[in-house]
């Protein structure tokens, strides 16, 4: 089992990492700072015994970012599995961003997803088995005032994600993909939130524990379907007077 | 989930004894670009885990920069048997990866949640302080970083003075990122512990001197429940790695430890505690020492991190929490601090929930707790009358050359310190030195004008 984790360093994808390494996964690694990633390699190395490779790349530069993920995964050997734990969002998106930090937050919440798995994809349909496994956010559920951008990002994650799926149907690839809730993560700290919160390790379990599933969709922690569910659904009148 | 500062929480932080509160900020940050030089003034101080008896890990109106994510193993040399950490890591994980290895760090405090930095940073004992000294004696190197001087390398030969100050420093010269250790081969998963019994406790402080030669660990356990004949009586434990094959351990051997938590400690609102429950406890505890007094076997991770089976003994002080009083005293000093604390006690109604001592040695520097002598720790619960005990104990170890531990009392006051510790202004000086602004603060370092 050989496996690329964009987005590696920090929150989920770092303890999905560590849960796919004490399963005995090879890892690439790719993310920002080759200083989180050196410490996580290293540490992935001697605790779990994996072989873990880092890239340090710069996921605001899409084309760039996409062939170096794709040379380096090239030089790692066959992958199997893609995870996606990457995202960025900025507490001042709130509809009138600059052009430049809106592209950051749609490169690195969109198109780097769909540029790196463009690139590996054609290797993952020669396999028997293979796993892409997405993450978006109950941000994506309803657009509203806060995390303007960020929210259409990843409620365009969503639809490709739904389009892989709906495109390896009948192959050996499962495409699988989370709508997180709320996830103790830097994104998070500090704030005051209405429902309880999981951990990043909560996460990541429950995406190992998955991984020969064909669960195609799913909310995470699942009760947060049920206030998906309400919010998509809240009558205009209402929803408009809201302050979240 | 990236943003390009890291968020903070307002945070109610209390120090572990329950002595000390206060409002702050707390940082959490978990990626090394947080670690840039800036113009801080601060005031700011490093978290490890938040354990300190005493206030070193906040500052009302300050922030607490909480290094858990940085918790990671970076390089082993199994040869030299040196491990390169990251200071967030906690002493459990790390010694679970080291005993894999066949290696342990022998200066470890008791429980498992602690942080490498905080042990650093306090430059904690272990079990048996007269063979292994402090926790530094077993960093090779560390690496530091200062909002105004970025990050440095230290080690006993690359910035000398600098590396001393940091090892006890408190947490006043800047976060300790990164260290390595030299670890100790280990020769068995287990170790073979033995209670003597002794019926006063100079007797016991004779046995434990001794012990510490010859044994891997030792320390004594002491009844001080009341004043009566019994005052002081108890046991010496010494304990020796068994050799391979000697006995078979069951259980689970790298099973997580509990959680533990200044707060958690803090959840029962009534103190159980008093000078009748104790006395019953003690008669509970002595009954509990039979398998020991024969000799029994213990799991290494057991042996040094006792807390983990006991640390409802915490809870027990309710909300209020507790005061400890840990010094270091000549072993000649020793009869007459018991004797003022019998004679005290016989007057009034404190309750001496716990008394224990280990035997050290070692040169005294700067604010680091060492010396040669006998460490003797004392648990009382926090109220009126065990504030009237702990500033009656203050004059006695003034009185009698002793040097009190500061990590480990929250209301420990300056002149105190300054009586005790001739090291303490060369300590202001240097940290002072060091950092002009005094970005690092912490309730602490006010308190002692460090």
């Amino acid at each position: 089992m050989r496996a690329l984790v964009v987005g590696a360093s920090a929150g989920v994808g770092r303890a999905l990492c560590e849960a796919l390494a004490a399963r005995g996964v090879a890892l690439l690694l790719v993310a920002s700072d080759e200083r989180d990633l050196g410490a996580l390699a290293a540490h992935l190395r001697l605790v779990h015994g994996v072989e873990a490779r880092s890239l340090a790349a710069d996921a605001t530069r899409v084309a760039e970012f996409v062939e170096q993920v794709g040379k380096a995964a090239a030089a790692f050997g066959p992958i199997d599995s893609l995870y996606f734990p990457i995202g960025a969002s900025l507490v001042e998106d709130r509809g009138l961003l600059g052009i430049i930090q809106m592209r950051t937050i749609l490169d690195c919440n969109l198109a780097v997803v769909i540029g790196v798995t463009t690139c590996i994809l054609p290797e993952l349909l020669t396999l028997p088995r293979a796993n892409i496994v997405g993450f978006g956010s109950i941000a994506a559920v309803r657009g509203r005032k806060a995390n303007v951008v960020y929210s259409a990002a990843k409620r365009g994650l969503e639809s490709y994600f739904e389009s892989l799926r709906h495109l390896t149907a009948n192959t050996g690839v499962r495409v699988q993909f989370y709508r997180l809730g709320y996830v103790a993560t830097q994104q998070s700290f500090g704030q005051r939130l209405l429902f309880p919160i999981v951990t990043p390790q909560n996460v990541a379990r429950e995406v190992v524990r998955n991984l020969d599933k064909d669960i195609g969709k799913r909310f995470f922690p699942r009760y947060w379907s049920v206030i998906a569910f309400v919010v998509a659904r809240l009558p205009w009148s209402i929803f408009k007077r809201l302050d979240f | 989930m990236a943003q390009r500062t890291p968020p903070f929480a307002r945070s109610r932080f209390v120090s572990f004894d329950g002595g000390v509160s206060a409002e702050g900020l707390l940082l959490r940050p978990d990626r090394y670009r947080f670690w840039t030089p800036s113009m801080s003034t601060g005031p700011l101080i490093p978290r490890g885990s938040g354990l300190s008896y005493a206030a070193a890990s906040f500052c009302g109106g300050g922030q607490s920069v909480e290094h858990c994510a940085f918790n990671r193993i970076l390089d082993y040399d199994s040869r030299r048997r040196v491990v390169e950490v990251e200071a967030g890591i906690e002493l459990f994980p790390l010694h679970s990866f080291l005993s894999s290895h066949g290696s342990y760090l022998p200066v470890q405090p008791g429980h498992g949640r602690i942080s490498v930095g905080g042990c650093i940073a306090a430059d904690v004992h272990g079990k048996n302080h007269v063979r292994d000294g402090t926790f530094m004696s077993q960093v090779e190197s560390l690496t530091l970083f200062h909002p105004s001087h970025g990050m440095l390398d230290l080690s006993r030969e690359r910035e000398p003075e600098l590396f001393r100050l940091t090892c006890g420093g408190l947490g006043l010269t800047g976060h300790i990122i990164r260290a390595r250790l030299r670890a100790e081969p280990m020769s068995s998963t287990a170790v073979e512990l033995k209670a003597v019994a002794f019926s006063d406790a100079l007797t016991g402080l004779a046995q434990l001197e001794h012990a510490a030669r010859e044994a891997d660990f030792a320390y004594t356990w002491h009844d001080m429940a009341n004043a009566a004949k019994s005052f002081g009586s108890g046991y010496v434990y010494h304990a020796r790695f068994l050799r391979d094959g000697d006995g078979v351990l069951s259980g689970t051997p790298h099973s997580e430890p509990p959680h533990l938590s200044a707060i958690g400690r803090a959840a029962w609102r009534i103190p159980l505690l008093n000078s009748v429950s104790v006395r019953a406890l003690n008669v509970l505890y002595r009954r509990q020492q039979r398998a020991a007094l024969a000799g029994k076997t213990l799991a290494l991770k057991d042996a040094l991190f006792p807390i983990h089976g006991v640390q409802l003994y915490f809870k027990l002080f309710g909300a209020r929490g507790f005061h400890e009083c840990q010094v270091i005293l000549p072993l000649r000093a020793m009869g007459e601090y018991l004797e003022a604390i019998r004679t005290y006690i016989h007057r009034r109604r404190i309750a001496i929930t716990l008394a224990s001592a280990k035997a050290f040695d070692g040169e005294r520097e700067l604010l680091r707790f060492t010396g040669r002598g006998i460490c003797f720790a004392l648990n009382v619960p926090r109220d009126k009358a065990g504030h009237e005990f702990m500033a009656f104990l203050d004059e006695r170890v003034t009185a009698l050359g002793g040097v009190p531990n500061i990590i480990k009392d929250s209301r420990l006051p300056r002149a105190v310190v300054d009586a005790c510790y001739p090291g303490a202004g060369k300590f202001r000086a240097a940290v002072r030195a060091f950092d002009p602004k005094r970005v690092f603060r912490s309730e602490l370092s006010e308190r002692l004008g460090l």
